[in-house]
């Protein structure tokens, strides 16, 4: 049967805007696929995700698990024999992706134009000035242990900013993630095939287990410098989630108050995670600066800079507070919590939503393929 | 220039394949005299070290006789072998041009006798067959070379001195030494022809490090009677037969990584390739992996002949990975099936890249201000007449088209001279 494919030109457009300005010159030898040290043999790609963007088949490529199933290791790109960047495109199609799922909608659209990023700003920066104004009056801590809690109340600077914030982001991403699960589903298992591929449970945990160990970023042949600075700065999150989660239980369920002591085993963690984070980034910042060759988009920057900035904030925080200079960590702190709140506020629009699209996908995958 | 009378009536054609073979017997006979100048110590170029060739499929040779016929017949033909231009000055009906001669150490006493090679205790790779094979450091290029003359290898020879001893006719000399001299021409041919690609250069399809990975060159070179194997088609690392070949088009071709340009010729050359590989194995299967087929003109017919054939294959997609099993030292090549979207591998005895032509301006220094296109390959200078290419050094071209572009650079040559 003939089926009539509707190619939407703006959606080229686009995904040349989003770094994917080469894809017009690919001319489908399929070098790519087989290059790829992560494309599978039934399913392979990035050919076939190049000729649907030329053609601008956007209806196909936003629930694609493909374009989530690369991790941009641009083996293609150094064997395409014409220069097309077929990682490069897969970015872009990521990038669109999110920004097509996303809820709401327009959020998505300012965070990848650089003219929103005052507003972006704007939000967290009232908020706290307006959190610090009405609760201490902008009073900076004194004495020989400076308690920045002086300055924001931790109730107020952190619980109730970050836990609102945080339901807010997950009814987004369940939102999202629904649309986009019921869109990429393409068979539907009986309770018996689920059995067999080991329960829910074995669908969910296998590839998350994978995840942390980078299993297949450890594939990767051009872009090996990917595995280090993804493996620290994922795993610096997950030191720094555990850290938050062990000082909510301190501090609001045994009531404990006041800053850790440098000996405390949770410190050890929050520095180790702290300084996974700040390595991690720095080698990710000095990656984008020296690789030429991949286009760097501003939606690609922006995480890179505020990864380095959550790890550099952070660290001044704390080497400031320590140190007794209470104006400055007041200000650095001011600026972490800013950072943070950045990070978690738009984590459904920004570049970090890959954390939950490559997640829900390889989770797709082992659903679809039982692999 | 106009109305100014040359100053020589003489042509150079540099190079001596099939371009600067045909252009030169061309000048010739019309009525002007002509200097070929060949590096190679034979004439016949690439062409010779073919098995069968289009359009019909003959031996080169039977072709090649006909030239060498006529360059024999005609007193206004001089051939230098083993010779280089070094310096071209002048224009236009007026050049200078400096020609080296590099010795070949035997005379024009020899006659093709033999007996030096069963003396001489040195082994070469030959290059003639693409270091498939050896030949002693004292050898005749090929059964017909033209001059049929003997020559060393001075990058091998030791000059023992056996063959000096063994020769019945005086026609070694191990002290001859290389010679200049000038020559006044009115126009030049630049026919230095191509080089195939080298194809080590593509690190993922195994070419130098797996036996059983070889080029379409290397093919022609097993499938000639003349060839290492007397035209038997075997796999490299053991003399074995075959059992099933893929044809890796575009090894190197259409690539900005290698060459950036479509070669013309290797989709049909592997075509021809599969014919003789059915010839000899009547059950081989033959997996021909291609971005696009581009069998030109009327070879369209060709290649319905050949796909009519159910033991080949063709399959839409690129092999972009090689590997051997090392036992077996069988070969898998995998490419993504465009037309099924799925990955395909096929396990073979023999791989056959089709790597391209590489125009030898491509690169290197020319003893004259040449103009080149941004592929390498050499252009008319319309600013400075006088020099003309002609055949795979000016575009990729099959033989037979290569004879046209000949003709027709032998004409413009010869109203540099008479155009005045």
């Amino acid at each position: 049967m003939a089926e009539i494919l509707e190619p939407d030109v703006n959606f080229i457009k686009q995904i040349r805007g989003l770094g994917g300005a080469s894809l017009k010159v690919c001319y489908q030898c399929a070098t790519c696929s087989t290059v790829c040290p992560l494309s599978t043999d039934d399913n392979p790609f990035p050919r076939r995700e190049m000729i649907w963007a030329q053609w601008g088949l956007k209806d196909r490529l936003i629930k694609d698990p493909n374009i989530w199933l690369c991790h941009q290791c641009n083996d293609c790109c150094k064997y395409c024999p014409r220069g097309a960047r077929p990682g490069d495109v897969m970015a872009a199609l990521r990038a669109y992706c999110i920004s097509e799922y996303a809820v709401p909608k327009f959020l998505a659209k300012w965070l990848q134009d650089k003219r929103y990023l005052p507003v972006l700003l704007a939000i967290p920066v009232i908020w706290f000035l307006f959190i610090i104004a009405v609760t201490t009056g902008f009073h900076i801590p004194k004495g020989e242990e400076i308690d920045l809690a002086e300055f924001i109340p931790v109730i107020w600077g952190v619980d109730l900013t970050f836990i609102p914030l945080s339901v807010l982001v997950i009814i987004s991403f369940a939102m999202s993630i629904s649309r986009f699960w019921r869109d990429m589903k393409r068979v539907n298992l009986t309770p018996e095939q689920i059995a067999a591929r080991g329960g829910w449970l074995n669908i969910i945990i296998t590839p998350i287990k994978e995840i942390l160990a980078h299993q297949r970023f450890s594939k990767c042949g051009v872009k090996k410098t990917r595995f280090y600075f993804h493996f620290l700065i994922l795993w610096g999150f997950v030191g720094l989630a555990i850290v938050t989660a062990l000082v909510f239980f301190r501090m609001d369920i045994l009531g404990i108050h006041g800053h850790i002591s440098m000996k405390n085993p949770i410190k050890w963690l929050a520095n180790l995670a702290g300084l996974s984070l700040l390595l991690g980034s720095l080698i990710l910042l000095s990656d984008r600066i020296s690789d030429k060759e991949t286009p760097s988009t501003y939606f690609d920057w922006s995480l890179v800079i505020l990864v380095l900035s959550l790890a550099v904030t952070g660290f001044l925080t704390e080497f400031l507070r320590l140190g007794g200079l209470a104006g400055l960590a007041c200000f650095f702190y001011f600026l972490h919590l800013v950072s943070v709140f950045y990070l978690i506020a738009y984590l459904p629009f920004s570049k970090l939503a890959h954390l939950v699209y490559r997640t829900v996908v390889m989770i797709y995958e082992r659903y679809e393929g039982g692999i | 220039m106009a109305g100014e009378k040359a100053v020589s009536e003489t042509v150079l054609v540099v190079g001596g394949g099939m371009s600067g073979v045909t252009a030169a017997v061309e000048i010739a006979e019309v009525g002007y005299d002509v200097i070929i100048v060949e590096k190679r110590p034979y004439l016949g170029g690439r062409v010779v070290q073919l098995y069968q060739y289009f359009p019909k499929l003959c031996p080169p040779l039977c072709g090649m006789e006909i030239n060498y016929r006529r360059i024999k017949s005609n007193p206004r033909i001089k051939v230098f072998t083993l010779a280089e231009v070094q310096g071209i000055s002048g224009q236009e009906g007026n050049f200078d041009v400096t020609i080296k001669i590099n010795p070949r150490y035997v005379n024009t006493n020899c006659t093709a006798c033999g007996k030096c090679v069963d003396a001489c205790p040195i082994e070469r790779p030959s290059e003639f067959d693409y270091g498939l094979g050896n030949t002693k450091a004292i050898y005749l290029p090929y059964e017909m070379s033209f001059p049929m003359k003997y020559v060393i290898d001075d990058k091998y020879c030791d000059k023992c001195g056996k063959c000096v001893e063994a020769c019945p006719y005086n026609a070694i000399d191990l002290n001859e030494a290389p010679k200049d001299f000038t020559v006044k021409v009115a126009s030049i041919v630049w026919a230095t022809g191509w080089r195939p690609y080298d194809a080590t250069k593509m690190d993922n399809l195994g070419f130098g490090q797996y036996k059983n990975v070889i080029t379409n060159v290397m093919m022609e070179r097993l499938a000639a009677p003349n060839g290492p194997t007397k035209g038997k088609i075997v796999r490299p690392s053991d003399n074995g037969s075959i059992e099933s070949v893929a044809f890796v088009q575009c090894a190197g071709s259409r690539d900005e990584n290698h060459l950036p340009f479509c070669s013309a010729i290797c989709c049909l050359a592997s075509m021809k390739q599969a014919t003789y590989v059915r010839e000899q194995y009547p059950t081989a299967k033959i997996y021909i992996f291609y971005i696009d087929l581009r069998p030109f003109g009327r070879f369209e017919e060709f290649y319905n002949r050949v796909k009519q054939d159910e033991n080949v294959f063709f399959i839409k997609g690129k092999v972009a990975k090689v590997t051997e099993n090392p036992n077996t030292k069988k070969i898998t090549v995998e490419a993504e099936d465009i037309l099924s979207g799925v990955k395909t591998r096929k396990e073979v005895d023999l791989v056959v890249l089709a790597t391209g032509m590489e125009p030898t301006t491509r690169g290197e220094k020319l003893p004259f201000e040449a103009m080149c296109d941004d592929l390498g390959f050499l252009v008319s200078d319309l600013q400075r007449p006088g020099i003309y290419p002609a055949g795979c050094v000016r575009m990729p071209m099959d033989v037979m088209t290569c004879v046209k572009d000949a003709t027709a650079a032998a004409l413009k040559a010869i109203q540099s001279i008479v155009r005045r």
